[in-house]
């Protein structure tokens, strides 16, 4: 009993390292992505290239890096995915794009998303997403859509977001959501014709 | 009434004197203990009850001959509750095994009284404080001591070693120790396993350690930040077959004398700060499997004298500053499975025989300066599944061996001086997933064959293919990346391509590819982002653009386009990035929808393109190009003053236009 004791415990400080690796290489844009695979439900494998234990995740698919092999792109839109988006989202420092839309996923808006100074394109439409806009959300000038229609926020728009300049909003079918039309602190969708 | 005075007695005295009943009762009162308050849905020891007929007979327990309990094995049980000083009642006990569960509290002190112990587990559990040395102080038989995986605090348990003369097997990993390896742990003359893993420890590793003549597996690794370096007295360990000293802050200089552990199988010692060179010494280490060194900051080249290490499976070198040429010796090693150098500076060329062993697996030798061909029987075994070669100075072809390599998964070679055409078979590989040849020198045409069902990306871009771009990659189901950009592909686009479902970008920029747009692309509907710039596409833009719901980035400049831009465009809600210049588009661009974002920049070099908001569409030279819309499913509008006002304004502008 002991020597088997003994061995499978050997094999058990293997595999305690093997997992440790990547964390202590400290690939940390890899490690907060994996955290959010682990927070998903993906029926359709969509994450299947999603590999921790490689270098970094620029060959992941549906991820796009740029020559740094920071992480500048998360393509994951209408992927059949449910779950919550996690708070280590926010430390992709060079994310210009994360494309959410049309999952099913739930729980809230992570206020650590106000630290991607990057960020372009915040596109989180059409899932079942509630809790409160992060005013966080102000921090990101260089944010030109955010598209958060569709989901079951609740709470008013953050007038920090008026101080984005070249912010396009879409928020509608969120029934809960206060006051859209908040002194014209955003521009919205004018689709009419 | 007898049995309860008893128990009183036997808590002062621990002595068992009653008979199988107060056993029992113990027993149940270790159950109550252990489940805990939040039993509710466990029904770990179910058999457990006041109605059994003998304790002996209870799952986990086993009795000797008069009875009394000798082993206790609850292990894997769901228990959520603590373990509770009853526990030291049962001292006849020579097995205690507890591992697995979700036990927490403190080891009780009354455990002290488990004299007769040889094996006490109770890994991978929740308990918590401190694990004095008082507690097994006593345990003078004991050989098997784990208390892996808890949450164990303080320094770890000292003046040990004395009394546990038997202790063969010590796992304090996986803990919160902090301080140092007490100096006293060199003395127990029996220890074969010694793990101090993933805890706060610190100071010097004891030289001292040493002395543990019969240590067989040393885990010192992962957490801990030891000062100071790896003690040369280690090469005394002749019986050691594990040394793991990773990610602990190592200083200084492999030592030479661990060339003397001859039976030396796994050697892990990534992740430090180790400088210096390998030691030619290394090579004497004849039972050598696997061997990590990599994540450091060594220097110097691979011993010529490796190739001895008949059993090496495992070798890990990268992100080193390592260099000179890889000896042409190693590409004999008879089990070398896996092969990672990357990021050093190693030159010349790789092994000519690498692979003939059969066994390659895995071989990584990115970033280097390699040069040469790459070695012909890389796949011999049909075992390689990972091929990186990238960023190198690689020159020659792609060895036609690797067309017919079924087990490969990735080939990344891109940035090396590669040419010939890519080997056919490549393209039918069952397993292959990823193929990056970016930025080679391959030319000749891509085969008209294409089957490979798990190729997820094919990057070519930067190299000097030619031919038409096969329609067979419209067979590659799996595709979601295709970049062809910056070849000499020519004739026409194949409609094929647009059947793929998977497929989210595409870039064939910068080719001669002529003909028009297929309108077949609205089909594809996952793609996020297209690139067809500067090439000679004419004919115009297809209709049903919309349709493409999710794309990003759309790049049609520097081709021949004629016609106008499809009003539909409009409604494509996902578009960030728009490039229709240097084309011959004409007409009015629409000036609504999601075109509104999009200013001259995206039309420039269309001269008979207008815009409605500098009058420039008024001029005769406009064709009356308003295209018509197709259905689409209208978004709300507000209803507030302000949007009032802005429908009204812009109402107003149009009114002027016309």
């Amino acid at each position: 009993m002991a020597a088997t004791a003994a061995s499978a415990l050997s094999l058990w400080s293997l595999f305690f390292a093997a997992l440790a690796l990547p964390a202590a290489f400290g690939n940390s844009e890899g490690d907060a992505l994996y955290t959010l695979r682990r927070s998903l439900s993906d029926p359709d494998n969509v994450l299947q290239s999603w590999d921790p234990t490689l270098v970094n995740p620029c060959t992941w698919f549906h991820i796009t890096c740029n020559q740094d092999n920071r992480v500048t792109r998360v393509d994951l839109g209408n992927s059949n995915l449910s779950g919550h988006l996690v708070p280590e989202l926010g430390k992709l420092e060079h994310l210009q794009y994360l494309e959410l839309y049309k999952n099913n996923l739930h729980g809230t808006i992570p206020a650590e998303l106000g630290n991607l100074k990057n960020l372009i394109s915040l596109d989180l439409y059409n899932n079942n997403i509630t809790g409160t806009i992060p005013s966080s959300l102000g921090k990101l000038k260089s944010l030109v859509f955010l598209r958060i229609n569709d989901n079951q926020l609740t709470g008013p728009i953050p007038r920090e977001l008026g101080g984005v300049s070249s912010l396009k909003v879409v928020f509608e079918h969120n029934p809960r959501l206060e006051g859209p039309e908040l002194l014209g602190l955003a521009s919205y969708d004018t689709n009419c014709s | 009434m007898c049995c309860r005075l008893l128990l009183l007695l036997l808590l002062l005295s621990g002595i068992t004197s009653c008979s199988g009943d107060s056993e029992l009762t113990v027993l149940l009162q270790l159950k109550s203990s252990m489940i805990g308050t939040a039993g509710g849905g466990s029904n770990g020891l179910s058999d457990w009850k006041d109605s059994s007929s003998s304790h002996c007979s209870l799952s986990g327990v086993t009795c000797d001959e008069d009875g009394e309990v000798v082993s206790l094995d609850v292990s894997y049980q769901n228990l959520t509750g603590s373990l509770p000083p009853e526990i030291g009642i049962l001292s006849s006990l020579v097995n205690l095994a507890v591992a697995g569960n979700g036990l927490t509290g403190t080891v009780p002190l009354d455990m002290a009284n488990l004299t007769s112990l040889k094996l006490l587990n109770l890994s991978n559990n929740g308990f918590s404080g401190e694990f004095p040395g008082e507690i097994v102080r006593s345990m003078t038989q004991l050989e098997v001591l784990d208390v892996y995986n808890n949450n164990l605090t303080g320094q770890l348990p000292d003046g040990i070693a004395i009394n546990l003369v038997n202790l063969k097997h010590l796992h304090l990993g996986g803990n919160y120790f902090s301080g140092e390896i007490p100096e006293s742990y060199s003395e127990f003359p029996k220890l074969e396993y010694l793990a101090l893993s993933g805890n706060s420890l610190s100071g010097q590793v004891p030289a001292s350690l040493a002395r543990l003549e019969k240590l067989r597996e040393l885990y010192l690794g992962y957490f801990n930040t030891f000062s100071g370096g790896i003690p040369p007295e280690f090469g005394l360990l002749t019986e050691l077959q594990v040394l793991d000293m990773a990610s602990c802050n190592l200083t200084g200089e492999l030592p030479a004398s661990l060339g003397r552990l001859s039976n030396l199988c796994g050697c892990f010692l990534q992740m430090n700060h180790l400088t210096g060179n390998i030691p030619t010494e290394f090579s004497m280490l004849s039972d050598l499997s696997m061997l990590d060194l990599s994540l450091n900051n060594l220097t110097g080249g691979i011993p010529e004298s490796f190739s001895q290490l008949k059993n090496m499976t495992l070798l890990n070198l990268f992100v080193n500053s390592l260099g000179g040429r890889i000896p042409k010796s190693m590409g004999d090693m008879p089990n070398l499975r896996l092969f990672q150098i990357w990021q050093n500076n190693f030159t010349s060329e790789l092994p000519e025989n690498l692979g003939r062993n059969g066994k390659l697996e895995v071989v990584d030798v990115s970033f280097n300066r390699l040069t040469g061909t790459v070695p012909e029987n890389l796949c011999q075994g049909m075992k390689l599944k990972s091929l990186v070669l990238m960023n190198n100075l690689f020159s020659g072809p792609i060895p036609e061996q690797l067309g017919g390599c079924e087990s490969l998964r990735r080939i990344r070679i891109q940035s090396n001086f590669l040419n010939g055409t890519i080997p056919a078979g490549i393209f039918n590989l069952p397993e292959l997933t990823l193929v990056d040849m970016t930025q080679n020198e391959f030319s000749g045409e891509l085969p008209k064959e294409m089957s490979g069902k798990k190729l997820g990306m094919l990057a070519l871009s930067g190299n000097s293919i030619t031919g038409r771009i096969p329609a067979a990659t419209g067979n590659l189901q799996n595709l979601q990346i295709l970049s062809l950009d910056r070849n000499r592909f020519n004739n026409q686009l194949p409609e094929e391509i647009f059947n793929l479902r998977s497929l989210s970008k595409i870039n064939i920029s910068g080719n001669n590819i002529d003909g028009g747009i297929p309108p077949e692309i609205s089909n594809c509907t996952s793609l996020i982002s297209l690139d067809f710039s500067r090439n000679n596409l004419s004919g115009e833009i297809p209709r049903g653009m919309d349709q493409l719901k999710d794309l990003n980035h759309l790049d049609l400049s520097e081709n021949q386009l004629t016609g106008g831009v499809p009003s539909e465009m409009q409604y494509m809600s996902s578009l960030t990035s728009l490039n229709l210049s240097g084309n011959k588009l004409s007409g009015r661009v629409p000036n609504s929808g999601q075109l509104l974002m999009f200013d001259e920049s995206s039309y420039a070099g269309n001269p008979d393109l207008c815009f409605s908001y500098n009058g420039t569409c008024s001029s005769q030279k406009a064709k009356a190009n308003a295209i018509e819309n197709t259905g689409h499913k209208t978004t709300t509008c507000f209803s507030t003053l302000k949007l009032v006002i802005i429908v009204l304004s812009l109402c107003y502008q149009l009114v002027q236009c016309w």
